[in-house]
Order: C-alpha cells, then sequence, then structure tokens
C-alpha cells in the first residue's frame, strides 16, 4: 500500500514538473502579452509574479519527486518477496471503485441538462437516477430529496428572483 | 453610535439569518465528515442577494454552529463531526456510555457558548487596536503578513508540508487568471472571455469543498458504510448550570488559549480542543478521570475551539488576511459583498465592523438557545442518511454556482473543482491552502510589486526591513516546523531507547 503510494507521489510530482515547465516556458509568454506602455520601465511586469510561481512550483515539485523517488528506492529494498494473493476483483468490486466517476460523469451529465433542458426536469430525472445508483431503494427517501429541491427552487426563485434555466 | 449599531444588527431579516446560519451550520457540523468549511461553503450562495451584513450573520452563525456542532457526533458516536471535536471525543462518548450524553452535550454548548463569547470581546477589544497599528505597516510587510498567512496554514500539513506549498502556490497562480489590475493585462484567459474577473472564490470554494465531498462519499455510500450504529442512547441532561460553572477556571484558560491561537494565522480549533484538553488534564484535581467521562473534559475542547471563533476574525478585518480556510471562504463572500477587508474597514465603514462584531455575539447567545431548546432535534439529524444529502449537495453546488453571475460557465468552473478537490483528497493534498492562496494572492501580488518598485527592483528590501525580516523568518520556522517536531521526536524515542 505505501509502495503504491510513493509510487502514485512519483507520478503526480512529475505531472507538477511537466506542467509548470511548460507554463514558464510557454505558456506565460503566450497567455501574458507585455503592456506597451509598463514594459521596460519596470522591473516588476504582469509576467513576473506568474514566473517566480511556476518557477517555485517546478523546483517544489522536483524537491518532491526526488523524495518519493528516494522512498521508492529504500520501500523497494525493504520489500518482502514473498507475493500476497491478488485481491479477486469481482465486478462489484470494479463499480464500487468506479463509483466515484460515474457519480462525477451524472453530474456533468445533471449540468448539461441543466442548461439544455431547465433547472425542474434535469433535476427531476438526474437526482433520482444518482440515487437509484448508489443502491438507494427506499422510497421516501426520494421523496425528501424532491422535498429539498423544491425548497431550493423556490428560495432561489421566489425569494432571490434569480432566473434558473 | 451605539445605537445606530444596535439598529443596524437588530433588523428581522438579520436575526433570522443568524438562526438559519447557526441551525444549519450546527446540523452540518453535526454530520462525521461534513466540516467548518463545508458549512460555510454550501451557504454562500445564500448570501448573494442579501445585504452584507445578513450575509455575513448566516455565514458566522454557521461557522460557530458547525465548530459547536462537531461536538454532537463526537459524543454520541465517537466520531468527531469536525476535526476541532477530536478531543471532546475523550470523555464526550465515555459519558455518553455511562447515560450522561445530555450532560456531556449541555457541557458542550455552555463552554462552547463562553468560549465564542469571550472570544468576541478579544475580537472588540484588539481589533481596533491592531487597524491602528496596522496602519503604520507598508508594502514590504504587508507582503510578509501576506506570506505568512499561507505557510502557516501549509505548515499544518504535517507531513505533507511539499503537498501543501504545491496547492498553496496553486492557489496563488489561480489568483492571477483575468484582467491584472495593475496593467490591464489579460492573463491565463484562452481566448475565454467569462474569465475575464478571475476565477471566482466562491465558485471555487463549492467545487472543492462541497462537491468534491460527493464524489468521494459516493463510494463509502455505495458500499453501505455510512449508517452510524452505535449511536449512545440520548439520556435527558440532569447536570445544573452551577455543576459546569464550578469549573471556571478550566473555562477561562481554554478561551484564552483559544484566543491567543486563534489569533495566529494557520492555527484553528482542533490545534486548540487538544491544547485546552492536555492543559485541563495537567491541572486538573483528578486527572485520573479525564479518559473515563469527565465533565471538565468536555468543557476544556468545546470553551477552546469556539473561542476560535471571535479570535480568527481579528486578522481578517484588521489586515484582510484569512487565518485558515474557513475564514478565507468569509473573505472571499466579503469581496463579492465589494467590502474589502482590512484598516479601511476601521476609518470609512466603522459601523458595519461593529455591528459584525456585536452581530457575533449575539450569534453566541442564540447558540445557546437553539442548543438548549432544540438539540433533541439536532441529535435525531446524526440519523439522517447521507444518501439524502448527495443529491441535494450536487444541487445546492450547481444552483449556487449558476446564482452568482448567472451564467453556466461557472457551473462548469465548479465541476472541475469538485474534481480536483477529490483527486487532491485521493492524493493526500491538503485543501486548505487552495482558497488561501486564491485570496490572498491579489494582496501578495500587488504588494511585492509595489516593494520591487520602492527598491527598485531589489528583493533584499524584505530582509533589510526588521518587521517584514522577523515574519518572513517566522513564515520560513513555521514551514519547517513539522520537519523540526519529526526530528524532536525521533531524539526522544532514541533517548527513551537508550535508556532501556
Amino acid at each position: 500500500m505505501e509502495i503504491k503510494k510513493v509510487r502514485q507521489d512519483i507520478v503526480v510530482m512529475a505531472f507538477i514538473m511537466i506542467v509548470s515547465a511548460l507554463f514558464y516556458t510557454y505558456f506565460i509568454p503566450s497567455q501574458i502579452r507585455l503592456s506597451s506602455a509598463w514594459s521596460g520601465n519596470t522591473s516588476f511586469s504582469s509576467r513576473t509574479f506568474p514566473y517566480v510561481l511556476a518557477a517555485g512550483m517546478f523546483i517544489v515539485s522536483s524537491i518532491g519527486f526526488l523524495k518519493a523517488l528516494i522512498s521508492y528506492i529504500k520501500l523497494k529494498k525493504t520489500a518482502e518477496t514473498v507475493k500476497t494473493n491478488a485481491q479477486e476483483k469481482t465486478g462489484q468490486k470494479i463499480l464500487e471503485k468506479a463509483m466515484p466517476f460515474i457519480i462525477y460523469a451524472l453530474i456533468i451529465v445533471y449540468i448539461i441538462l441543466f442548461n439544455k433542458i431547465g433547472f425542474i426536469l434535469s433535476t427531476l430525472i438526474l437526482t433520482p437516477l444518482m440515487m437509484f445508483l448508489l443502491r438507494c431503494r427506499n422510497w421516501r427517501y426520494y421523496l425528501y430529496v424532491y422535498a429539498f429541491e423544491a425548497v431550493v427552487y423556490v428560495i432561489f426563485i421566489a425569494v432571490f428572483k434569480i432566473p434558473l434555466p | 453610535m451605539l445605537q445606530e449599531i444596535v439598529q443596524s444588527m437588530l433588523t428581522p431579516i438579520n436575526l433570522i439569518m443568524m438562526n438559519i446560519g447557526l441551525a444549519a451550520g450546527i446540523i452540518i457540523g453535526a454530520l462525521p465528515g461534513l466540516n467548518v468549511i463545508f458549512a460555510i461553503a454550501v451557504l454562500l450562495p445564500f448570501t448573494f442577494d442579501l445585504d452584507s451584513l445578513a450575509g455575513m450573520y448566516l455565514l458566522l452563525g454557521a461557522y460557530c454552529g458547525a465548530t459547536y456542532g462537531g461536538s454532537i457526533s463526537a459524543i454520541l458516536i465517537n466520531t468527531p463531526g469536525t476535526p476541532s471535536a477530536c478531543a471532546t471525543m475523550f470523555d464526550g462518548y465515555p459519558l455518553a456510555q455511562k447515560g450522561r450524553a445530555g450532560d456531556a452535550l449541555r457541557a458542550a454548548l455552555v463552554g462552547s457558548t463562553f468560549g465564542g463569547i469571550l472570544s468576541c470581546f478579544a475580537l472588540m477589544f484588539f481589533a481596533p487596536m491592531i487597524a491602528k497599528i496596522a496602519l503604520k505597516i507598508t508594502s514590504p510587510e504587508y507582503f510578509a503578513l501576506c506570506v505568512f498567512g499561507l505557510t502557516a496554514v501549509i505548515g499544518l500539513s504535517e507531513k505533507n508540508v511539499i503537498k501543501g506549498l504545491l496547492m498553496g502556490m496553486f492557489g496563488l497562480f489561480l489568483s492571477t487568471v483575468g484582467i491584472d489590475s495593475q496593467e490591464g493585462v489579460q492573463r491565463f484567459m484562452f481566448g475565454n472571455m467569462q474569465l475575464l474577473g478571475g476565477f471566482k472564490v466562491a465558485v471555487v470554494m463549492l467545487g472543492a469543498f462541497a462537491l468534491s465531498e460527493v464524489i468521494s462519499k459516493s463510494r463509502e455510500v455505495y458500499r453501505g458504510e455510512t449508517g452510524n450504529a452505535n449511536i449512545a442512547k440520548f439520556g435527558k441532561s440532569t447536570i445544573k448550570l452551577k455543576d459546569i460553572l464550578k469549573y471556571w477556571k478550566t473555562m477561562i484558560k481554554s478561551s484564552l488559549f483559544g484566543i491567543i491561537i486563534g489569533a495566529i494565522p494557520g492555527t484553528g480549533g482542533a490545534i486548540t480542543a487538544m491544547f485546552s484538553y492536555n492543559e485541563a488534564r495537567r491541572s486538573s484535581k483528578n486527572p485520573e478521570k479525564f479518559g473515563n467521562g469527565s465533565i471538565e473534559g468536555v468543557l476544556a475542547p468545546e470553551t477552546g475551539n469556539n473561542a476560535v471563533t471571535g479570535a480568527t476574525l481579528i486578522p481578517l478585518l484588521t489586515l484582510g488576511i484569512p487565518g485558515d480556510a474557513c475564514v478565507a471562504v468569509l473573505l472571499g463572500a466579503l469581496t463579492m459583498q465589494g467590502i474589502t477587508p482590512g484598516i479601511s474597514l476601521f476609518s470609512s465603514n466603522s459601523i458595519w465592523v461593529y455591528a459584525i462584531m456585536g452581530g457575533l455575539l449575539l450569534i453566541n447567545v442564540f447558540m445557546l438557545l437553539q442548543g438548549h431548546l432544540f438539540i433533541r432535534g439536532f441529535v435525531n439529524i446524526i440519523k439522517v442518511p447521507v444518501i439524502i444529502m448527495l443529491p441535494c449537495i450536487v444541487v445546492l453546488c450547481s444552483v449556487g454556482s449558476f446564482a452568482i453571475s448567472n451564467v453556466m460557465f461557472d457551473v462548469f468552473v465548479m465541476a472541475a473543482f469538485g474534481l480536483i478537490g477529490y483527486a487532491a483528497k485521493k492524493l493526500d493534498f491538503p485543501i486548505a491552502p487552495l482558497p488561501i492562496g486564491l485570496v490572498l494572492g491579489n494582496l501578495t501580488e500587488t504588494n511585492l510589486r509595489r516593494s520591487l518598485m520602492i527598491s527598485g527592483g531589489n528583493p533584499l528590501i524584505f530582509f533589510t526591513r526588521p518587521i517584514s525580516a522577523v515574519i518572513l523568518a517566522v513564515s520560513f520556522i513555521s514551514l519547517l516546523m513539522p520537519y523540526i517536531r519529526k526530528m524532536i521526536d525521533k531524539k526522544k524515542a532514541a533517548k527513551a531507547q537508550a535508556q532501556v
């Protein structure tokens, strides 16, 4: 488990290193055009702070990368050679692992529908679907959620006068 | 002036908002896994169309309520609702097992109110004084203070200082998106005009704190792991107020700890509660009772953690620097209302700032009333299944982020930060430095720029001025603190082993 975490850290730190290097070399110059009125007049331009941050992130992530790498080598040396039986991967387990991503995909669909068909319809369809996916089989819970959503709708439409899609 | 302050505080809408915020805060705080930041972030959308005072009262109510609410689940199910209620568990749960849950809850309520009220007085007394001192602070010192605000929070990340630092820098980076206020130059907009004003703090908060919670909780819910099976029976309170108040020394001491620790950026309720608990045990006549169900053991941490609530507002209102992530959300709400915290607040808008302080005092009184009258209802909240909450949070986050500027783009940004928040949790990156970096970004950059302009581009200006040099040195030490602590622990362990 520990070794898996360390491996994860190596990948993440390497990713941050690459992204910060990309920002430093490409995105900052291309996305921030210096104002002609300011450039040259001061030691501090609109690019300075982002440059400092990108460089800082690169340095810090490099330290993190090296630290994780050293830990990985140490753990590899001390790791037991006896292999444990791989955990049986049943369909249920895979679904359980994927659940956060399924729910996230559902949230994205909800937001798209929220824009296309409006708040009421999208909420009526998507929230029970989410509860069903999460194995909610108590019909009363669905009613409670609908009641809450009705309250939110009334507050935003009638009280705050915010025109929801 | 006093009459004006009282008049502005006691309008029906303000009183209603204080109580709604409190009730929502207590409910959210009582639910294990949902913390104070979550409570404030979720209520944030409701403040957009409110008057600035009413909006702040709603959020301050949630802040105080959730801090107290964490004790309910700590006492009844041995799971702290919020991190600051960890120490309450040590004696709260044993008391509940002895059938004295009502007594423990009452002690927590009285302690929380006491700490909260004392903290308000500290805010009223110290804030104007610090504001006067702050008038003398110039750009290099301000920059150093911003760095301190950020590093203090990162230093709390314990074993994840590097990850905390990266999150803080990411927050600062996000603050650079949009139009640069000094030069009027577009930055990182990638051709999207919706990013002209930069990322909205409220949108980022809703995603990173609230929506990410939905995503990570979905797995537990699917596994059916969210039932609170071991809820201790709620026994009616039989303890008298005088039996609680006989520990007045502990309450005052814990309040002072809360005020002092809370005023330092990057600390917060969890540290204070633990500190107060240890000190109460150390100085108690019956230390053996601690851990086995001592009323004093519940009082000390609860008084301490609520005493933080007013104190954390001292650096926020006087310097515009948030002490922790909760206050960073409050700062975001203030900015959206067009209010810039800092010295100017005391000179130009003093009625508003004193109304906030008075309101906080009133909120603590209402907390005592609500806790006394509705405690049974709040206890039942723990039984609410998480499956009901998840879709409600999704709807609230979506509607809330849309309501900020009536554009769908904000809803997508919120969803993106939901994923970032979830990934951060999975990869052990602390989220708290992100909002602090985001809200401090502009202030940090402006003061860095001004300082370098004064010095003609020489960064030594920060080290040649004594105050900024000291603050920066403290910031550096606070970053190294987890490593220093680790070294001390190692040395201690080696010494102990050598003795054996």
